[in-house]
């Protein structure tokens, strides 16, 4: 009967022991700065290939469409890109559509809230009236600043010519 | 006097384990909110702390970068190297022969006083900084003749083992767009 | 007085029998139970002379007797305090089983979520994370593109072999057939190609694979013996870059056009 009642306070004590340690084992996970700093990193590329792809789109077969990817752009964007794309005014012309082919994150950082991204994007411009699509391929780097809780915008985007001074796009 | 005696008897056990796990969750919570109050306040001193180191290796490698006396070329040149890192370490290195040469022939003292800085941009944890410094040049020529130069440097820092050095230096323009 | 000391061992012989919290009561009931004494000895007296005659002989008294003695003293005083004492027993055993099977899900959870945690996709890449880790295969792979696509019409034997030790698997097979396609024609033609990186960026990253992006500028001169001057082009190449790591190097083991 001793025996039984040591081994009960023994099992008693392993569990404690073993539940103790998982909650902490849970805690650090939670609490881990590496796992948080990679999940906002994913979170700043998904977010900054999202709108790369709407900066670099555009239906202009119509005013009114044009009109309405002009304010797809500025919602897409901040700081100085979004006062820039706001003196753009909508006409028709050629539309485009873009896909970013690949995309990386050069730089991070969390404090700020800046990040850095380089894509290649394929752009098929369709002239206006019709017509056959021409395929334009595009290398691009853009500065990505956090608006919000999970949202990123652009704040800055550019084309990386070849050995050449840097311009900055106006679409 | 039975009545106490019985419904200890049934439910000890039951109350020292529910107050076993009330403790610890308690500790836990305890410790947690500790843990989180000190990060909280880590944080910002050790970021501070940060930016002050870069801002002075920074100042003081820009300074070393623009200091270079004829006479003594060699040390000059080290001095450069140790405060350099990276494309800018890479880029001295092998330009150390033909820089010498010319530095040997011109006979030339040049020498630097950092007139301000400023840190523009700290990723502590990627260890990666910007800065801008004011700076006076002073270029003395072999007729003893010296001038004075202010120029606004741009640069940028990285930290290896510990130390922020120098990994690209430049210009800053004039007017106009900034660089990068 | 015989009484009295058969009491107060039974009361300790049974102790072990009830686990738990029983010891503290221990001198309440050997109390109690010396109190009663005197009023159950007098009734009881024939069945209790019989349990202690066996009891007396040996101090472990047996679990069947004890209970005998135990059981009848008690039921003087209320049928209640019976239930109290065999029902605690299980009842303190099936209290601490499942306090222990509780607190072992609550681990098991625990761990479980922890798991959960730190297996996502997300988690298992260490593209920036480990800042270190990315500035080195970042560094080894652009300065590998740069090496291998960068030759002048004298160094293609040396250029060749570099891409040894750059290249590995599918890239080392595509590379080594580009190059034989295109050798002849470069050493005729006198041209040099020079190829600059000119940004990385780590997608993925783990222990021993890892891709990336990079962005090449390339030049290529052309030294024609009839032209003046030679002639140069420059090109704009994206890449998506598959390395392994092997041999304390990030070598190159798949090559995509972007």
């Amino acid at each position: 009967m001793r025996r039984g009642r040591i081994l009960g306070a023994g099992a008693l004590v392993v569990a404690l022991g073993f539940c103790g340690t998982g909650a902490w084992t849970y805690a650090q996970a939670r609490t881990d700065e590496g796992l948080a700093f990679s999940r906002e990193r994913d979170t700043a590329l998904a977010e900054g290939r999202d709108r790369l792809t709407v900066l670099n789109s555009l239906d202009a077969s119509t005013r009114e469409h044009a009109a309405a990817g002009i304010r797809a752009w500025r919602d897409a964007s901040t700081g100085p890109l979004r006062t820039e794309l706001g003196r753009t005014t909508p006409a028709v012309g050629a539309s485009a559509r873009a896909t970013v082919t690949e995309a990386a994150l050069t730089a991070l950082d969390t404090r700020a809230g800046t990040a850095k991204l380089i894509a290649t994007v394929r752009v098929d411009v369709t002239p206006r009236g019709g017509g056959a699509a021409t395929t334009d391929r595009k290398r691009l780097e853009a500065v990505l600043t956090r608006t919000g809780e999970d949202t990123w915008r652009v704040a800055a985007l550019s084309a990386v010519p070849v050995a050449g001074a840097e311009e900055n796009e106006d679409e | 006097m039975t009545r106490p005696v019985r419904t200890p008897a049934g439910i000890r056990p039951a109350l020292a384990v529910a107050l076993v796990l009330t403790l610890a969750a308690g500790a836990s919570a305890a410790w947690a909110g500790r843990d989180w109050y000190a990060a909280a306040h880590d944080d910002s001193a050790a970021y501070a702390v940060q930016r002050d180191e870069a801002l002075a290796a920074g100042e003081q490698a820009v300074q070393n970068l623009n200091t270079l006396d004829h006479k003594r070329v060699e040390q000059g040149l080290d001095l450069w190297e140790s405060s350099t890192t990276g494309a800018l370490h890479e880029q001295l290195v092998e330009g150390r022969k033909e820089f010498t040469g010319q530095v040997r022939a011109a006979r030339t003292v040049t020498t630097a006083r950092v007139l301000s800085g400023a840190v523009t941009e700290l990723d502590d944890r990627a260890g990666r900084a910007r800065l801008l410094v004011a700076l006076r040049i002073t270029v003395t020529t072999p007729d003893s003749k010296s001038t004075d130069k202010d120029s606004r440097m741009l640069g940028e820092l990285t930290r290896t083992d510990g130390h922020w050095k120098l990994s690209a230096l430049g210009q800053a323009p004039v007017g106009g767009t900034a660089v990068g | 007085m015989t009484r009295l000391l058969r009491r107060t061992t039974t009361a300790r012989s049974t102790e072990p029998a009830t686990d738990g919290g029983e010891a503290p009561e221990q001198p309440e009931e050997t109390a109690v139970a010396t109190t009663r004494t005197p009023a159950v000895a007098t009734t009881r007296t024939p069945a209790v002379a019989a349990a202690e005659a066996p009891g007396d002989a040996a101090p472990e008294a047996p679990g069947g007797a004890t209970t005998l003695v135990e059981g009848e003293p008690e039921a003087t005083d209320g049928d209640a305090e019976v239930p109290v004492r065999s029902f605690p027993a299980t009842w303190q055993k099936a209290a601490l089983v499942s306090a222990v099977a509780a607190l072992l899900l609550a681990g098991s959870a625990f761990f479980h979520g922890a798991h959960q945690l730190t297996s996502t996709s997300s988690a298992r890449n260490h593209a920036l994370t480990d800042a270190g880790a990315t500035a080195r295969v970042g560094g080894d792979v652009g300065e590998g593109l740069a090496r291998i696509f960068s030759y002048t019409p004298a160094s293609d034997d040396a250029v060749e072999r570099s891409a040894g030790t750059v290249l590995a698997g599918r890239a080392a097979r595509q590379y080594a057939d580009l190059f034989a396609q295109v050798r002849a024609k470069l050493v005729e033609q006198r041209i040099t190609l020079s190829t600059q990186t000119v940004r990385t960026g780590v997608i993925e990253l783990d222990e021993d694979s890892a891709r990336l992006l990079v962005f090449l500028d390339q030049t290529s001169r052309r030294d024609d013996a009839r032209q003046d001057e030679p002639t140069a082009t420059s090109a704009a190449a994206q890449l998506t870059v598959t390395a392994k790591f092997q041999g304390e190097r990030w070598l190159i083991v798949d090559i995509k056009a972007r």
